[in-house]
């Protein structure tokens, strides 16, 4: 498991149910792509976080299947419709097994 | 968890085992790299035909930087998305599915891009049919993805 590894999430300030609204999220994370050749010439074994997933209230908001492609500390912004207050849950999932995850409750105005 | 002297000699150990035995290159990348892009295209549409359709791809005309390439991608109504940079050792950048929750299918992210290349995206929508968008893009410097 990776040490140090932060998670950083954005919502709006103030949500109106029926809204969309832009989620913004973050992960520090090296995505160690897997092509890289170390200084001895041995290939770097890939170590990514390979899925993203989102859910509201247990109903999923995205779900993300991610390839090495995604550069260092993965980004992710997407939108969401919710129907009332309640909890966004945010789980990455690494390729070493560990899953990091974060939630924030809405509510709405 | 403290490390003992017993322990730390079993670590220098199978540190020197696994120096001893070194995996080959082609053991860990043959893989990925072994699916074209009619591969991945068709793993994606499983069949369906592909047309062109309103799938937008914001990608800037050049990249300076193929390290971090912002993108998005989003298709009114589509229930699937697949990112691919055909240019890149492995293809497939990312795949979303939107959820009941989803506000639009729309994402954003950063991408790695090895060469210049035209980014191409599939989507799948409710009917499962599959819409592309392609967008050209002129990298300056190689981001080993």
């Amino acid at each position: 498991m990776a040490t140090g590894v932060k998670t950083r999430i954005k919502l709006p300030r103030e949500v109106r149910a029926g809204d969309m609204i832009t989620i913004k999220t973050l992960i520090t994370h090296r995505m160690e792509s897997g092509q890289r050749i170390d200084p001895v010439g041995m290939p770097i074994p890939r170590s990514i976080i390979h899925r993203f997933l989102c859910t509201f209230d247990g109903e999923t908001v995205v779900d993300l299947e991610i390839g090495p492609g995604v550069s260092t500390n993965p980004f992710f912004e997407f939108e969401a419709t919710i129907p009332g207050s309640g909890v966004f849950t945010f789980a990455w999932f690494d390729d070493d097994g560990a899953i990091y995850t974060d939630s924030k409750a809405v509510v709405v105005a | 968890m403290s490390i003992g002297r017993r322990g730390a000699m079993q670590v220098s150990l199978g540190a020197l085992l696994c120096l001893a035995t070194p995996l080959r290159a082609q053991d860990i990348l043959a893989p990925p790299n072994s699916a074209t892009l009619e591969d991945v295209i068709a793993a994606f549409s499983d069949g369906s035909s592909i047309r062109d359709g309103s799938v937008t791809v914001t990608l800037p005309e050049i990249a300076e930087d193929g390290y971090r390439v912002s993108v998005q991608v989003a298709a009114p109504e589509a229930t699937e998305i697949l990112l691919v940079a055909p240019g890149n050792p492995v293809m497939p950048v990312l795949r979303a599915k939107f959820g009941p929750m989803a506000g639009a299918a729309r994402v954003s992210t950063r991408m790695r891009l090895a060469q210049t290349q035209d980014v191409l995206v599939l989507a799948r929508m409710p009917d499962g049919s599959i819409q592309k968008g392609l967008k050209p893009v002129s990298v300056i410097v190689g981001g080993c993805a």
